[in-house]
């Protein structure tokens, strides 16, 4: 299936609330006419969508992510198959399993495996088994201790290759610290070439640097068992405000008492200058932050 | 099968080049230089360079050196040859279980019966293709000649290319049909018959052919030069059954073998490796079995510096049965990228320790993506290959309410203990826990880990281990930073001693063990 960006391009045809690019705007066609080329277009390479709208759904290979909330923001409807996603972490331990937890249990239902390669922490076996991923799916790939931090790196971005290459896998989370673009690259391709559904988790500091994922995501925490995710690059319109997200699961433990309902964002938490954004209108920076809970003074 | 160059290849392998290596590495070799095998004090074979320069088959060492003293003059070895014309032997009982060698070494011809393998490897022609090829990467060149019986296809491979008016003229090598084959074999020159009847005293009675040959009296020519001959034409034209001792793959695998050279590079110890490789490969598919453990013995140049040094062992583990040569070859470059080459490499033994029964499995007509279970042990055994079998893992959560053992990974080839699994969970556990847990400090009577945590649940005490000496008495709370992130945290009670004998002052000493991830 091909898949094309156009976004610039089409974005001046459709009259839409984006910044247009100075160069763009002189040559721009009547609107009457090319609606209809458009929408040939359209009809011809399902990968192709208006920089206006969501990626289609039902014409992209998705799985499910089993938030309806975030399911309607992403584009075909879930989270990308035989690509790269990268989600964005400031630090790790932000939710970001929990909330990956209803696609992993949908694709290990299918018989898929599912693959973690160079986890920050040691998975707890017991709450994977439990929450549904059975233990014959679940492989956990880690560098050897004795080898130097970049024989590490290159071991592990070389065994997430090999998982890649061999198509046995329905699902990897690879987590890559100070991975250059190319290597994020050579995933993306042999991604293309499989099902498989990957997931690069990467510090928030990467941010600035170009991806070829498809889709990047910006994961925070936020207090009452809520997250908190910046849609920094997506194929569809550009999203300013973060979407908050119950997540699942730690349903009974109890909210923090007083704790007020999160609404409205109080401070930027995250300091993300505006000279990150990409010339790429698709792939901004954040300009608004998550909601960041009460002050710490507060709280003592 | 003819192996046109074998008394020179068993001497100076002649692997095919890898695209990258330039010509200058391939110059130290024998490759470009003239050469020369003798035996008895006379030329056998002369390479390319060698026959440039005059140098032909029978030409005394004297008149090779008048010719010229660049060429080199190599002894031949019998031994070595017979050790590389077995190998392919070997090899080649991937392609049918019948191959034989032309007990005369001079003929450096090995035969297969493939009537039962073509279908199977795509065709005649595919199959000449695919042999051809095993045999290049063994390190010498093969002359394939095919046709209805095996003495005649012999024949017919040795036939050497023909310099001719028009350039080098390629003989027909191939027939299917038996009336073809007739035809091919008429038109054979007698020099095949070289070791049943002197070629020139056939020539002298004006038999120039195998044709010729042929239609001289039967009787006339068996009272002449014995029956042999006779006997042999006949099985050649098939009018007379033949019968061959089949090469038999022994009972284990052990091969060794010399490497041209001293080599402490692991691709040049892989390169010789795959000779003994594409064996095993030949010699599994014979045993109708794959290899699950293997050890390739690097054999270091003996008393060097004065001391005997151990050959190095390189043990190749598979999770599932193989005979797959790129596979081997890819998980042995592995292993042979971490073995450091304390000396120079002289000869390389591969022995087989294990196998298991390994059925090839059937092409679907429906390939599931994804799902060939051979793919994911394939996959297994190369990252087990490079990052050791500790390293890939899977869960084997065991029941114990201490979560650092309860989180149980075990290597992949391990089958689960029974009635290990914890079904009954207690409700919330985190999904990352700590390697070891972090002290927390302690501010205003609560812990701190970068900013105040918040209990958001009441103790879940657990108490256990006092039979095994890693006795645990911790509360465990669900707590929650300003920014939102839930810690899973554990007051240690006070009142026991701490590891290092002092007494804990009574102070409740928090850590963090998990992450609500």
């Amino acid at each position: 299936m091909p898949r094309r960006f156009v976004g610039a391009a089409l974005a001046t045809m459709t009259a839409l609330p984006l910044v247009e690019p100075p160069a763009m705007a002189d040559h721009a066609p009547p609107s009457v006419a090319p609606r209809e080329s458009v929408r040939e277009l359209e009809h011809r390479y399902p990968g192709l969508w208006r920089a206006g709208q969501l990626g289609r759904a039902g014409r992209l290979p998705v799985c499910a992510t089993g938030y309806d909330a975030l399911s309607a923001e992403l584009p075909g409807g879930g989270w990308p198959a035989g690509a790269v996603t990268e989600l964005l972490l400031g630090q790790d331990g932000a939710g970001e399993l929990r909330l990956l937890m209803p696609a992993l249990r949908t694709l290990a239902a299918d018989g898929r495996r599912i693959g973690l390669v160079n986890p920050p922490y040691l998975p707890n076996a017991a709450s994977l088994v439990s929450g549904g991923l059975p233990a014959r799916q679940l492989y956990w790939v880690r560098p050897t201790s004795a080898a130097t931090l970049a024989s590490q790196r290159t071991d592990m971005l070389w065994s997430a290759e090999q998982m890649l290459r061999s198509q046995a896998f329905g699902a990897m989370l690879v987590w890559l610290a100070n991975a250059r673009p190319e290597a994020l690259r050579r995933l993306q391709v042999l991604a293309q070439a499989g099902d498989a559904v990957v997931w690069v988790l990467r510090p928030l500091r990467d941010l600035r640097e170009s991806s070829p994922a498809v889709l990047r995501l910006a994961l925070s925490p936020l207090p009452g068992n809520l997250m908190s995710i910046v849609f920094h690059k997506r194929r569809g319109p550009v999203r300013d405000t973060p979407l908050l997200l119950p997540l699942e699961g730690m349903a009974h433990v109890p909210q923090r008492t007083g704790a007020p309902a999160v609404s409205t964002p109080v401070m930027p938490a995250m300091p993300v200058s505006s000279h990150h954004v990409a010339d790429d209108v698709l792939d901004r920076g954040a300009f608004a932050a998550p909601v960041a809970g009460r002050a710490a003074a507060e709280l003592a | 099968m003819h192996l046109p160059r074998l008394s020179l290849d068993a001497l100076q392998p002649n692997w095919p080049e890898p695209a990258g290596m330039s010509s200058a590495s391939a110059s130290g070799t024998l490759q470009q230089l003239p050469v020369a095998v003798i035996e008895h004090e006379r030329v056998v074979l002369a390479n390319g360079p060698a026959a440039a320069l005059g140098v032909r088959y029978g030409m005394r060492r004297g008149g090779v050196q008048a010719l010229s003293a660049d060429v080199v003059q190599i002894e031949r070895d019998a031994a070595a040859e017979a050790a590389l014309a077995t190998s392919v032997a070997l090899t080649l009982l991937h392609f049918t279980p019948a191959v034989t060698i032309d007990p005369d070494p001079e003929a450096a011809t090995v035969m297969l019966d493939v009537t039962a393998s073509l279908r199977l490897f795509g065709g005649h022609r595919a199959l000449c293709r695919a042999i051809r090829a095993r045999v290049r990467q063994l390190g010498t060149f093969a002359q394939i000649g095919s046709g209805t019986t095996a003495q005649g296809a012999a024949w017919l491979a040795r036939q050497p290319l023909r310099k001719t008016s028009r350039g080098i003229v390629r003989p027909a090598r191939r027939a299917v049909q038996a009336a073809r084959m007739t035809r091919l074999l008429d038109r054979l020159p007698v020099e095949c018959l070289r070791t049943l009847a002197d070629p020139e005293w056939l020539e002298g009675i004006g038999c120039g052919t195998l044709g010729q040959v042929r239609r001289l009296p039967r009787a006339g020519l068996s009272r002449r030069i014995g029956t042999d001959l006779l006997a042999r034409l006949d099985q050649a034209y098939g009018k007379a059954p033949s019968g061959f001792a089949w090469f038999e793959a022994p009972p284990t695998f052990a091969q060794r073998m010399e490497l041209p050279g001293r080599i402490e590079s692991a691709d040049g110890v892989l390169a010789g490796a795959q000779r003994l490789l594409l064996a095993l490969s030949g010699w599994l598919a014979a045993q109708q079995a794959g290899v699950t453990r293997c050890v390739l013995m690097l054999e270091h140049e003996r008393y060097r510096l004065g001391e005997e040094i151990d050959s190095t062992a390189v043990h190749l583990g598979l999770a599932q049965p193989s005979r797959d040569p790129g596979h081997l070859s890819k998980l042995l470059r592995e292993k042979l990228d971490k073995v450091r080459f304390h000396a120079p490499v002289a000869g390389l033994a591969l022995r087989v320790e294990a196998m298991e029964i390994c059925v090839p499995q059937s092409d679907s007509l429906f390939p599931e993506p994804g799902a060939e279970p051979a793919e994911l042990g394939r996959l297994i055994d190369t990252l087990v290959a490079r990052l050791g079998r500790d390293n890939v893992l899977q869960p084997h959560p065991l029941a114990d309410h201490r979560p650092e053992c309860a989180n149980q990974w075990r290597p992949v080839d391990e089958t689960p203990a029974r009635g290990a699994s914890a079904q009954a969970l207690p409700p919330e556990r985190p999904l990352w826990l700590l390697e070891a847990p972090l002290p927390l400090r302690v501010q205003h009577h609560r812990p701190v880990h970068d900013g105040p945590l918040v209990m958001l649940t009441r103790p879940e005490r657990i108490e256990a281990g006092w039979w095994d000496g890693a006795l645990a008495t911790r509360d465990y709370f669900i707590a929650e930073r300003a920014d939102g992130l839930r810690c899973w945290v554990y007051r240690e009670r006070p009142g026991r001693p701490m590891r290092d004998g002092q007494e804990d002052g009574g102070e409740y000493r928090w850590f963090l063990h998990g992450l609500f991830a």
